[in-house]
């Protein structure tokens, strides 16, 4: 394999590159991408899924 | 007429015109440009000659001269031919002295670079459909025996004949193909792949407007010419392997629990709050994950949080709820909620911190127990950057997917149902 087969892939590979830089980042700060954590300033109605048990 | 190894001339043996073949002793048939009749190049005057009904033009001119893959060839004829199904294509006759006869072919706008080949392709598993060719799989496209419509220029065979009295397969990989010409007494392979139009128009420098436009997927077009499928298969592996091993070495570093406590609600101060004791996080901004879980039944509880720094006096308010119920409806069993419940903060530096904890209880719960952990592993960020990197080969595969249907629609050997 050649670096010429990787030329359509520039930009595939940068892309790829900045993904695992910012994900080696995130994993190292303890940083959560989509957090479900929030800020609630009262308790809501009741919110759960009932399952029913067989 | 006249013709051996050493003429300069060639006469019509239509209408006695004088013709200076440009492959001189190469050419073996011509199309007078006088009296359009086509006849082999022969000493003899017995010689049966065609004339052609329909006239059509040639966008590469005979004569006209271009540099495929570093080697200038010139037109030597043109042909446009026909199947069955009435499909119409045009092949241009190219000839180099010292690399020999090469062809372009062009359909729809389409074109293929083709070269004769000594030999069989076949190295195994030659059926009717498929063969290989070292590794690739070459499947077949077309089988036809086809008929010349029209002839303009010099030929280093009697294409007429050659083409009316003969069967061609054509097997592809795109941007490849094979082509198997056979007839009682030669069977003859070739070997071409795909060239974009704009090329032909480079390489014969002619204005891009001179060239056919392309109409619809070619047969051997090549779905990206950019790179190879194998080599975006081996970056797709390359970083999966690499994600995995950033994720299996973040999860290594496991969590420490750095503060838990037991709260009752007798202990509640005038505020209506519980102020933990400090705690100390450590190694930098990491995650922190608090956990409360209660003894609760039919019930809930909440508790609105406050996380503080007290180098900074930073603070980080979120909100976490238990609910958890359970019974029987019409004779069924049912449960639903948790007595657990965990929130995540991300990005929390080192420093002495403590949790302000603002409780509602219910009539019923009393109590309930807080851990708090650093560098909670994340799982969830994987899967995240697993999917942004494979958006790209998922739309490459459906609209590969989408092509080859498309490519194989004109087939009679389409390996997909077209029902």
């Amino acid at each position: 394999m050649q670096w010429k087969d990787f030329k359509g892939l520039t930009w595939y590979l940068a892309l790829c590159f900045a993904i695992i830089s910012f994900f080696a980042y995130s994993q190292s700060v303890g940083w959560k991408w989509i957090n479900s954590t929030k800020k609630e300033t009262n308790r809501k109605d009741r919110n759960t899924y009932r399952f029913y048990h067989k | 007429m006249s013709g051996n190894r050493t003429i300069t001339t060639i006469t019509c043996i239509s209408c006695n015109n004088e013709i200076t073949p440009r492959g001189k002793s190469f050419t073996r048939a011509i199309t007078c440009p006088a009296c359009k009749s086509y006849f082999r190049v022969r000493l003899s005057k017995e010689e049966k000659y065609s004339k052609f009904n329909d006239a059509f033009e040639s966008h590469l001119p005979v004569g006209a001269k271009g540099k495929i893959e570093g080697v200038t060839y010139e037109v030597m004829g043109f042909m446009v031919k026909r199947e069955k199904y009435s499909y119409k294509w045009r092949e241009y006759v190219l000839f180099n002295p010292l690399q020999g006869v090469a062809f372009l072919s062009e359909y729809d706008g389409h074109w293929n670079f083709i070269k004769p080949i000594v030999g069989s392709p076949v190295d195994s598993g030659l059926k009717d459909l498929t063969f290989y060719n070292g590794q690739t799989q070459y499947r077949l496209y077309q089988k036809y025996r086809p008929r010349v419509l029209y002839a303009q220029g010099e030929f280093l065979s009697d294409e007429v004949y050659i083409s009316e009295d003969s069967e061609v397969r054509e097997y592809i990989a795109p941007p490849h193909l094979f082509i198997n010409q056979t007839s009682d007494y030669k069977d003859e392979w070739m070997k071409g792949h795909y060239v974009d139009s704009a090329k032909v128009a480079q390489a014969f420098k002619l204005p891009k407007e001179k060239i056919p436009m392309k109409t619809g997927f070619g047969y051997t077009q090549p779905i990206i010419s950019s790179f190879s499928e194998s080599t975006l298969i081996n970056v797709i592996v390359a970083v999966v392997l690499l994600l995995g091993g950033l994720q299996l070495f973040s999860t290594m570093d496991s969590r420490k629990k750095v503060f838990s406590h037991n709260f009752n609600k007798s202990q509640l101060t005038e505020q209506k709050m519980f102020s933990t004791e400090t705690f100390l996080l450590e190694d930098g901004t990491k995650s922190l994950q608090i956990e409360m879980d209660a003894p609760i039944d039919n019930d809930w509880l909440y508790a609105s949080f406050t996380l503080v720094n007290e180098t900074d006096g930073t603070e980080h308010e979120f909100s976490k709820e238990i609910e958890y119920y359970h019974g029987v409806t019409d004779g069924e069993s049912w449960s639903e909620g948790s007595t657990q419940a965990d929130a995540f903060l991300s990005r929390i530096p080192e420093g002495r911190y403590h949790i302000n904890i603002f409780p509602e209880f219910s009539l019923s719960g009393d109590y309930f127990n807080i851990n708090v952990y650093r560098n909670e592993p994340i799982y969830s960020n994987f899967f995240l950057a697993l999917l942004a990197i494979a958006l790209f080969p998922i739309f490459y595969f459906v609209r590969k997917y989408y092509k080859e249907q498309q490519r194989w629609s004109d087939s009679d050997y389409s390996p997909y149902d077209t029902e």
